[in-house]
C-alpha cells in the first residue's frame, strides 16, 4: 500500500511539474478592462506571413490589423486609399491609356513599427518575393503578369504589365489577399528562407494600426496599438485572438461575454444569438455562392436538357427557406447579389417539376418501374456529394433527393470529410453531382475564369465540372483587357445569361454571413477584406 | 529486474519501428493530402501546386520518403510541419505542457477516486450507497465527452458563471496559477468522468472477486481488524488486474483529451494531432503518433514493474 501511495504522490509531482513547465512565459502586466478585445478564432493561422500560403480567412483577419496594402477594399468591394495616397485611373493620369502602365504615389511619413520608413521598396520587394519561385506564395495571381517594377522616387512606384489585366489593383495591392512586407528584413534573405523566417510566426515591423506582442501556439495572438502608427489611433489598446476550434464553445464565449466578436456564425445559431443581451448580430451578402457542380465528362450530364430539369426539379427557395432561415438570396448564375457584377435581370429558374419532366422526357428518359425513369434500359441514378458534417447541407440533401426522387431522378448521397471533398473528389472529378460553397476573390474576373473557362480544368483552375464553353472562355479574355467597370459589367452580363440558359451547374443561392459582437461598437461587416483592418475605429461599449 | 527492463526496451524498438511505417504509410494513403488546403484557394496557379509538391518532398516514391524521414528520426529530426514550416519537435513541444497538465490531473483525480468509490462499493455490496455509484458511472460511462462537456460549460460558465468558458489562462500573457487552476476545472472533470466511471467499476468487481477468496476467509478468521483484512490483503491483490486496465486506459484518455481539448480551446497535443490529421500535415501527425507510441510502451514497461512492487509472487528475469 505504501508503494501504490508513493507512486501516486509521484503522479501528482509529475502534474504539479507540468503546471510550472506551463509558466515558462514572461509575466506582463494585464490590459486593464475595456482596454482589450477578445476575437474569437474558429480556425488557427498557419503562419502570420501575409505573401506565404495557404490562404486562410483567419490568418487574413488576424493580419488585418497589422498589416495594410496601397489600398483597402471597402464593405461595398471599391478600392479606398490606404498606403496609397489615392486611386489610379485613366482619368487621373496613374493608369495609361493601353492599361499596360501604372503609377502609384505612396503615402509619406508613414513608419513601420520599428522606425525605418515605407518607400516604394517595400512595395518592389513584396512583388519580387510574391513571383520567386523558391517561396510558397499565397497567390501569384497579377503578380505574375508584371513586366517591371520601378521607383522613380522613394514614394513612387511604376508597373509595366506584361498585358492588360483589368483586377490588377484590386486582385494584387489591395488588403483582400496580401499585404506589403518589410523590404529592410527580406531583402537579405535568400528567398528559399523566406517559408520559414521569423517573421512568419513574429511578423515584426508591419505598418498598421496595431503590432504584434506575442503568439501562444493553439491558445492565443495578442497585438497592441502601433504607437507609430500614421492613421486615427486606437481606442482600444489591446486585440487579443482567441484560438475556440469549437462552434459551441464560441458560442458560450459569446453568451459569457468572453469574447467581443464572433465571426462567419453558422445560420443554425443566428436564433440563439439574437437573445442574447449585450450581443448585435451582423447580417449580410457576401461574394461566396453555394452551387452544385456538375461533372460533364458524364455522359448524362452532357445534356443540357437533364441540367436545366435538375435546376427545375429543386425547390431552392425552400431550402432557403427552411434550411437558411431566410438567411440567403437565390442565384442565377455565378454573379452574386453583393458584387458589381451581378445582373438582376437574369432571373433564377422557378421550382416546376412539370417543366422538369418535360425536359427529361425530351432527353429521352422516360418513367420506368419503381418511379425511375430510365433510357436504354439504363435507370437514371445520380450520385449527390457535399462535405460531411455540415448540418444544413444534409438537410438540402434530404430534400434534394426526395424532390429530384419525385421526377423520376434517382439520388444516391455520398459525402465525404471536407479535406477528401476538395482535396480528391472534387479535385479529380470523381463524382457527379457535387455541392460545395465557392468564394470570390476581391474582383469577379478570377473567380469568374476559375469557375467557366475552358482553361481553368483542374489542375489550372476550379472548373471542376469541365464545362468549356468557347464563346465565355474568350468573353472572359476581352473583359480582362478592359479597365473601364461598365464595359466589363456588360460582358458579365452575356457571361451570366450563358450560364443561366446551359446550367453547368446547379446554381443555388448565396448565403448571408453573420458575425456577431457583444459590446463592440464601430463593427463595420465587410464582405470583400478582412474586417479587423478596421479595429482603429472600434471601442468597447459600457 | 533491471536486465528485464532493459530487454523490454530493447523489444519494444522494432514495435516502434513497425508503428512508424504503419502510421507514414496509413497518413500518405488518406484522401485529402497536405495540399487541399490549397487547392481550392481561389487564386492559387497549377505552377504553385506543382512547386509546393517538390518543396514538401511528396513527388518522391513513398518508400524513399519513408527512408529519409527514418534516417533523419534517428538522428533526431523529426522533420518540419507542412504548415507553419517550424520543425516537428518544437511544434509538439508547445504543446506537449499543456497536455500533460490536463491528463495527469485528470488521471491522479479519478484514480484515486475510483479506488475510494471502488472499494467503498465493493464492501458496502447491494448498499444504497453501492446503487447510488453504480448508477452513476453508467451514466458516467454513457456521456459523450463533447456532450458533457458543452453541458458543463453552459451550466458552469454561461449560466453561473464560477468557471471561465475557454482556454489556459485569462491573459494571453503572463501566468498566474490560481487562474491556471480556475481554467483546469472543467476540462478535468470532463476528461475525467468516463476514466473514473469505469476504473470505479474495475476496482469494485476485482474487490468483490478477492474478498471471496479463502485467504481473506483465513484473515477474518485470525481475527485481523477488518480493516487490516481490507487494505493489507485484499486491495493489494485486487490492484493486480487494476492496474493493467489503468495503464492500458492511458491511451484512451488520449483520445480522450482530443475532444476535451476542442470543446474546451485547450492549447494541448490532441488538438494539434487532430488538426494536422486534417490538413494533412504528415510529419506532425508522425510525430505525435510516435511520441504516443513510446508513452504507451513506457506505460506497459511500468504497469510490469508496479506488478513486481505490488506482488512480490512475480518475478522479473
Amino acid at each position: 500500500m505504501k508503494r501504490v501511495v508513493s507512486s501516486l504522490a509521484v503522479a501528482v509531482a509529475l502534474a504539479t511539474a507540468s503546471v510550472a513547465a506551463g509558466a515558462t512565459v514572461p509575466a506582463v502586466a494585464a490590459a486593464p478592462s475595456g482596454a482589450s478585445v477578445t476575437i474569437g478564432l474558429y480556425e488557427e493561422p498557419a503562419n502570420l506571413n501575409p505573401i506565404l500560403g495557404p490562404s486562410m480567412t483567419f490568418s487574413s483577419l488576424v493580419e488585418g490589423p497589422m498589416m495594410p496594402n496601397l489600398f483597402d477594399l471597402s464593405p461595398k468591394g471599391q478600392l479606398v486609399p490606404d498606403l496609397a495616397t489615392e486611386v489610379p485611373t485613366v482619368a487621373n493620369g496613374g493608369i495609361s491609356d493601353n492599361g499596360l502602365k501604372y503609377t502609384i504615389h505612396l503615402r509619406p511619413n508613414v513608419k513601420w513599427s520599428d522606425g525605418a520608413p515605407f518607400t516604394a521598396q517595400d512595395v518592389i520587394e513584396t512583388w519580387k518575393l510574391l513571383v520567386n519561385p523558391a517561396v510558397n506564395a499565397v497567390t501569384t495571381q497579377g503578380f505574375s503578369d508584371i513586366a517591371s517594377a520601378t521607383a522613380p522616387n522613394k514614394l513612387t512606384v511604376v508597373f509595366t504589365l506584361k498585358q492588360p489585366y483589368a483586377p490588377f489593383l484590386s486582385t494584387c495591392w489591395s488588403n483582400a489577399i496580401t499585404a506589403i512586407i518589410p523590404a529592410h528584413v527580406f531583402a537579405k534573405m535568400p528567398a528559399t528562407a523566406v517559408n520559414n523566417a521569423a517573421y512568419d510566426t513574429d511578423p515584426t515591423p508591419t505598418l498598421g494600426p496595431y503590432k504584434f506582442v506575442s503568439w501562444k501556439h493553439g491558445a492565443s495572438i495578442v497585438e497592441e496599438a502601433n504607437p507609430l502608427y500614421w492613421g486615427p489611433k486606437p481606442k482600444i489598446q489591446t486585440l487579443v485572438f482567441q484560438v475556440i476550434p469549437d462552434e459551441n464553445t464560441l458560442l458560450s464565449a459569446l453568451a459569457a461575454g468572453n469574447i467581443n466578436l464572433y465571426y462567419f456564425v453558422p445560420v443554425t445559431q443566428l436564433s440563439s444569438i439574437e437573445k442574447m443581451p449585450g450581443v448585435r448580430a451582423y447580417v449580410y451578402s457576401a461574394p461566396a455562392w453555394e452551387w452544385a457542380q456538375l461533372n460533364l465528362h458524364d455522359p448524362i450530364l452532357q445534356n443540357v436538357d437533364v441540367r436545366r430539369a435538375l435546376e427545375y426539379g429543386i425547390d431552392r427557395a425552400a431550402i432557403v427557406k427552411y434550411v437558411w432561415h431566410g438567411m440567403a438570396d437565390l442565384t442565377a448564375d455565378s454573379q452574386v447579389p453583393s458584387e458589381w457584377s451581378y445582373d438582376p435581370a437574369i432571373k433564377p429558374y422557378p421550382y416546376s417539376p412539370a417543366l422538369a419532366k418535360k425536359l427529361l422526357d425530351a432527353a429521352g428518359w422516360k418513367m420506368g418501374p419503381g418511379g425511375v425513369r430510365y433510357k436504354d434500359g439504363k435507370p437514371l441514378v445520380l450520385t449527390y456529394s457535399t462535405t460531411a458534417g455540415n448540418p444544413w447541407r444534409a438537410e438540402t440533401e434530404q430534400i434534394v433527393q426526395q424532390e429530384l426522387g419525385a421526377i423520376g431522378v434517382k439520388i444516391v448521397i455520398q459525402n465525404y470529410p471536407a479535406n477528401t471533398f476538395f482535396g480528391t473528389i472534387l479535385y479529380h472529378g470523381k463524382f457527379q453531382i457535387a455541392e460545395y460553397e465557392a468564394t470570390g476573390g476581391p474582383d469577379p474576373d478570377l473567380r469568374t475564369w476559375r469557375a467557366d473557362s475552358c482553361s481553368a480544368f483542374p489542375p489550372y483552375g476550379s472548373n471542376y465540372g469541365f464545362w468549356c464553353n468557347r464563346t465565355v472562355s474568350s468573353l472572359l479574355t476581352q473583359e480582362e483587357k478592359l479597365t473601364d467597370q461598365a464595359a466589363r459589367k456588360a460582358i458579365f452580363d452575356k457571361i451570366s445569361s450563358i450560364e443561366n440558359a446551359q446550367m453547368p451547374s446547379l446554381y443555388y443561392y448565396s448565403p448571408k454571413s453573420i458575425d456577431a459582437t457583444y459590446h463592440l461598437n464601430g463593427y463595420v461587416p465587410n464582405p470583400f477584406a478582412p474586417v479587423t483592418a478596421e479595429a482603429n475605429q472600434w471601442s468597447v461599449a459600457s | 529486474m533491471w536486465v528485464y527492463i532493459a530487454r523490454r526496451v530493447l523489444l519494444s524498438i522494432p514495435v516502434l519501428l513497425g508503428i512508424t511505417f504503419l502510421i507514414f504509410f496509413i497518413a500518405h494513403n488518406l484522401p485529402g493530402g497536405p495540399l487541399a488546403m490549397y487547392l481550392n484557394t481561389p487564386t492559387i496557379t497549377h505552377a504553385q501546386i506543382v512547386h509546393l509538391e517538390i518543396q514538401l518532398g511528396l513527388n518522391r516514391p513513398l518508400l524513399v520518403q519513408y527512408a529519409a524521414w527514418l534516417w533523419q528520426a534517428l538522428q533526431g529530426n523529426f522533420g518540419h510541419s507542412f504548415v507553419d514550416g517550424q520543425p516537428v519537435v518544437t511544434v509538439i513541444g508547445q504543446r506537449v505542457p499543456a497536455t500533460l497538465e490536463l491528463m495527469l490531473t485528470a488521471i491522479v483525480l479519478s484514480y484515486a477516486l475510483a479506488f475510494v468509490l471502488g472499494v467503498a462499493s465493493a464492501v458496502g455490496q447491494y448498499s444504497p450507497f453501492d446503487y447510488v455509484v453504480t448508477v452513476l458511472s453508467y451514466t458516467g460511462m454513457a456521456l459523450p465527452v463533447f456532450w458533457l462537456g458543452i453541458m458543463l460549460i453552459l451550466v458552469f460558465a454561461v449560466d453561473l458563471h464560477w468557471f471561465p468558458t475557454f482556454g489556459m489562462s485569462s491573459t494571453p500573457t503572463g501566468y498566474s496559477l490560481a487562474d491556471n487552476l480556475h481554467h483546469l476545472v472543467l476540462p478535468v472533470v470532463t476528461l475525467a468522468v468516463y476514466t473514473l466511471a469505469q476504473e470505479s467499476r474495475y476496482v469494485r468487481s476485482s474487490m468483490l472477486e478477492v474478498m471471496q477468496q479463502d485467504y481473506i476467509r483465513t484473515a477474518r478468521a485470525k481475527g485481523l481488524t477488518e480493516r487490516t483484512v481490507l487494505f493489507r490483503h485484499a486491495l493489494r491483490n485486487a490492484l493486480l488486474p487494476v492496474v493493467t486496465v489503468m495503464m492500458l486506459d492511458f491511451a484512451f484518455l488520449i483520445s480522450g483529451a482530443v475532444v476535451t481539448e476542442t470543446v474546451f480551446a485547450w492549447p494541448g497535443m490532441g488538438r494539434l494531432f487532430f488538426d494536422s490529421l486534417q490538413q494533412g500535415n504528415y510529419p506532425v501527425v508522425i510525430g505525435i503518433a510516435v511520441l504516443v507510441s513510446v508513452m504507451v510502451v513506457l506505460m506497459n514497461i511500468v504497469a510490469d514493474v508496479v506488478y513486481a512492487l505490488i506482488d512480490p509472487r512475480i518475478q522479473y528475469r
